[in-house]
């Protein structure tokens, strides 16, 4: 896991001093991606953005404990994501990090014949570009919408691995589960969204 | 002999430079010689780019100002350990 860089130590230090720079420097950096990791767990934008707004409430006083053995962004990430399961649960649904890779088919299984060779070749994507408009949006934003339509625990996945902030041990460390687990929920995730794009791909080509 | 399936169940693996030299090897011969992972490996990366654009996005906000944030602002004043 990414242990904390003096960059960290410093900012925590400020922010438990009650600089108003170094609390805005954080929370541009990490509020939006925060809103959609909540979104994706509570379903709802508006709760979401409360879940995030109780977890700086949440950062901000327990910054003074902050000993740094994960890295800030680590540290924040988790209590959002506690946060926001615990609200889940209130309104009656458990979330769980563990499931949304295990139980469900991959999809590939079908595209192979028993000797594990294509039935139908892949089809060649020409011209994919993320600001190419197929079906009057972007294929940025079809991968946008296939996201959002993924089980949380992969959109969770996704959007924490796209962080740079974020070590792969940091995204295990923050759901709580194995790293075995973040890969094949990422590898799930990434085939759902292909699979997504090529059926819009395909129907520009009929 | 890696089979198409194989190739594309480690797809990811191979994007995101988890596979070891000898697999890695494997898995370029396979793709050097096989259309179909050739292709399915080209839609995996190009997947892979749009989701991690869509992912890194939700990083940065541009500007911090709004009602929200300025709530937060009266907590970090009232609620600092260190006042003083
Ligand atoms: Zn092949």
């Amino acid at each position: 896991m990414a242990t904390s860089t003096p960059n960290d130590i410093e900012l925590a230090g400020r922010l438990a001093a009650g600089d108003r720079a170094a609390f805005e420097e954080l929370y541009r950096r990490h509020n939006r991606a925060m809103v959609r990791l909540a979104t994706a767990i509570v379903r709802s934008r508006d709760t979401a953005e409360d879940v995030a707004q109780d977890t700086w409430v949440a950062v901000l006083r327990n910054i003074g404990g902050f000993q740094g053995r994960s890295s800030l962004a680590a540290w924040i990430f988790t209590i959002l994501s506690n946060a926001a399961r615990s609200r889940a649960a209130r309104d009656g649904r458990m979330v769980s990090f563990d499931s949304g890779g295990d139980d469900a088919d991959d999809g590939l299984a079908s595209a192979f014949d028993g000797r594990g060779r294509w039935r139908d070749l892949p089809a060649l994507w020409d011209e994919v570009t993320p600001e190419r408009v197929v079906a009057g949006r972007s294929l940025l934003d079809h991968v946008n919408r296939a996201i959002e339509s993924l089980p949380p625990s992969q959109q969770a996945v996704l959007l924490l691995r796209g962080q740079k902030d974020l070590e792969p041990a940091d995204v295990c460390a923050t759901l709580g589960i194995s790293d075995g687990a973040m890969r094949v929920l990422l590898h799930r995730a990434r085939l759902a969204v292909r699979r997504k794009l090529d059926a819009v791909l395909a129907e520009c080509r009929l | 002999m890696l089979s198409c399936r194989g190739v594309a169940e480690r797809a990811n693996a191979m994007i995101d430079g988890d596979l070891g030299g000898w697999e890695a090897a494997t898995m370029r011969l396979h793709l050097l010689l096989c259309r179909g992972c050739a292709r399915f490996l080209r839609q995996m990366r190009a997947t892979q780019d749009m989701t991690e654009a869509v992912a890194s996005e939700a990083v940065t906000q541009p500007e911090a100002a709004d009602a929200r944030f300025d709530a937060l602002l009266s907590e970090l004043r009232n609620g600092k350990p260190s006042a003083g």
